[in-house]
């Protein structure tokens, strides 16, 4: 099987858009993640759920000591107010690495370049040009399918 | 080595290597174990091509001890930090302070201090700075205070014991001072000064020492979660203890301190038995790699001479007894100057053959070595970049953004570097009353 028949179509995410425009269009698609393009559609990084949530709302040294954290500690977060947080412009949150594939790359492939790379959504490009997303979670579904074809 | 009355040839060139090498290490344009590995290798070169250096020596320069201990120690402390144990205290200690802001920096300091006088404290003010954050965000205080009392208040420490800070492992390992000998010459001056630090900071941070609005606001974190491996932390805890324990008495068996360390090594790994990739793999060893390359470089400038020159003209500063105070307390002051806008241990690794050629000029260099081990220990705390610790807990103030707790150069510069002269000047009051016994 190839990736090029896992692809789920989004939009892109260009110089200005904001953190809202990214997180709308996650959730639309369901996936991780949004590839950042130039006018021509060159991928030139990506926008991340995980780096904007990463960057923007967790304090570093929670992260750090989180599992010993009390359930009820009364834990204060960065002055994070959504309000500001949708309307930021998403260029300084832009991730510069972008695992791309193509339409031919067989599922394998895009599986092991996951687990490389760390990430569970790959960007398909044609031409060039950015085609649509793959993730692990549209990856399973077509396992649950329990197509007769091969992965 | 050659006994010259002049500045001869070989002098220069090794100067001029030496000089190029040290530029490349300050200035950063390359990492300092690079810069120092191209140094090394230029001096060997070049030394056996003007004849004043050979392979042999330059192999002969490396301190082995001190090379061993540093990975001895490290060894011990990649063991221990997966632990969680360091975590373990930070937050008993925390909790001890029942939220009292002033408590809880003193206790604080206490810890990293202690913590640093035996193991590294880039390590313990690494664990410590980012649960200092997070304890302070659970209190609604500020962390600056925190960070920069652990940070000067760790590099304080180190300078307590021979195996609390590199330079004094190698001043220790020249001078052939042991553990027990530096620590009661050390540690009663360290201690007031310690003090005097601590309070210090009480007083210019006092503002931002006032309990936080929120009296309901506690150390909600669990002490229990940190330890991961209780049964490992057990048998490292009592390797570390056989080791401490065998620094004091070391001297009476004639064991070097880097064996002392290896023979916890040894234990720990038997006791352990650990994975060797997550052990070595996480070792310094650019670190280790610097330090024998600054060895060589030094030792290519020893053989040419230059050292036993400046150490002569030095000599006739310090000869009479008299003058041998005023002798260690310019030591003192130079060498935490430069600490404060150098690496100290290119500065260390140079002073300690001029300090040691002195003695064969008839100088009793005993308290040189204290001035020395006091001056580079303590003149890191002037300046935002004069320690490592001072760098990681300045990067944990900005990472931490929460409004006015970033550690800027003004703030560093206001009131860590007085309290740094404070230090000093303590240091020297100590050091002028207590002479007699610091010889």
């Amino acid at each position: 099987m190839r990736l090029g028949k896992l692809a789920i179509p989004t939009a892109s995410i260009r110089a200005g858009d904001t953190v809202r425009t990214v997180l709308e269009e996650c959730a639309r698609a369901d996936v991780g993640g949004l590839p950042f393009v130039d006018d021509e559609g060159r991928i030139l990084g990506r926008a991340s759920m995980r780096h904007i949530m990463r960057e923007q709302c967790i304090p570093y040294d929670a992260i750090r000591a989180a599992h010993l954290i009390d359930d009820h500690a009364l834990l204060p977060m960065p002055d994070v107010q959504i309000a500001a947080l949708l309307a930021l412009p998403i260029d300084p949150l832009i991730i510069p690495a972008a695992p791309t594939v193509t339409a031919h790359t067989p599922v394998i492939k895009g599986l092991a370049i996951m687990e490389q790379q760390g990430t569970n959504y790959l960007f398909l490009v044609e031409d060039g040009r950015y085609s649509g997303i793959v993730t692990r979670m549209r990856i399973a579904r077509r396992i649950l399918e329990g197509n007769d074809e091969h992965l | 080595m050659p006994i010259h009355n002049a500045f001869t040839l070989e002098m220069g060139v090794a100067t001029l290597v030496l000089i190029a090498a040290y530029v490349l290490i300050f200035s950063e344009i390359m990492h300092r174990t690079s810069a120092a590995i191209i140094g090394a290798v230029t001096m060997i070169g070049v030394g056996m091509a003007f004849g004043f250096y050979t392979q042999e020596a330059a192999l002969t320069a490396i301190d082995a001890n001190t090379l061993f201990l540093l990975a001895g120690m490290m060894m011990l402390i990649t063991l221990l930090r997966p632990t969680g144990g360091f975590e373990y205290m930070a937050i008993r200690i925390a909790k001890l302070s029942h939220g009292d802001p002033r408590r809880l920096l003193v206790y604080l300091s206490l810890a990293v201090s202690v913590i640093s006088m035996v193991l590294d404290n880039v390590t313990t003010v690494l664990i410590f700075a980012p649960l200092t954050v997070l304890i302070a965000r659970l209190l609604n205080l500020n962390p600056l205070p925190y960070l920069m009392a652990e940070a000067m208040l760790s590099n304080i420490g180190g300078t307590a014991t021979l195996v609390g800070d590199p330079p004094n492992i190698m001043i220790g390992s020249a001078a052939a001072i042991d553990f027990l000998q530096f620590f009661l010459h050390m540690g009663p001056i360290i201690g007031v000064i310690w003090v005097l630090v601590v309070g210090f900071l009480l007083i210019v941070f006092r503002d931002l020492l006032t309990p936080g609005e929120d009296r309901d606001a506690a150390v909600a974190l669990d002490e229990s979660r940190a330890i991961v491996d209780p049964s490992g932390l057990a048998r490292l805890l009592a390797a570390l203890a056989v080791v401490i324990l065998l620094f004091f008495i070391h001297h009476h068996f004639h064991l070097y301190p880097s064996y002392v360390a290896f023979i916890g090594v040894a234990l720990a790994l038997a006791l352990v038995r650990p994975a060797p990739e997550p052990l070595f793999g996480k070792l310094e060893w650019s670190v280790l790699v610097f330090f024998a390359g600054l060895f060589v470089l030094v030792g290519g400038v020893e053989a040419s001479g230059l050292l036993a020159l400046i150490g002569g003209a030095l000599a006739r500063a310090a000869e009479n007894p008299a003058d041998l105070l005023i002798a260690a307390l310019v030591l003192m002051w130079v060498s935490a100057a430069l600490s404060a806008i150098i690496d100290n241990i290119p500065f260390t690794v140079t002073m300690i053959p001029i300090v040691a050629g002195l003695e064969a000029h008839g100088v009793n260099i005993t308290p040189l070595w204290w001035a020395l081990a006091i001056g580079v220990g303590l003149g890191g705390n002037g300046t935002p970049i004069g320690a490592t610790a001072n760098v990681i807990c300045i990067a944990e103030s900005e990472r931490a953004r929460i409004p006015g707790a970033r550690i800027t150069t003004a703030i560093w510069l206001r009131r860590g570097l007085p309290a740094t002269v404070v230090s000093l000047l303590a240091a020297t009051v100590l050091f002028t009353v207590f002479f007699d016994y610091l010889q």
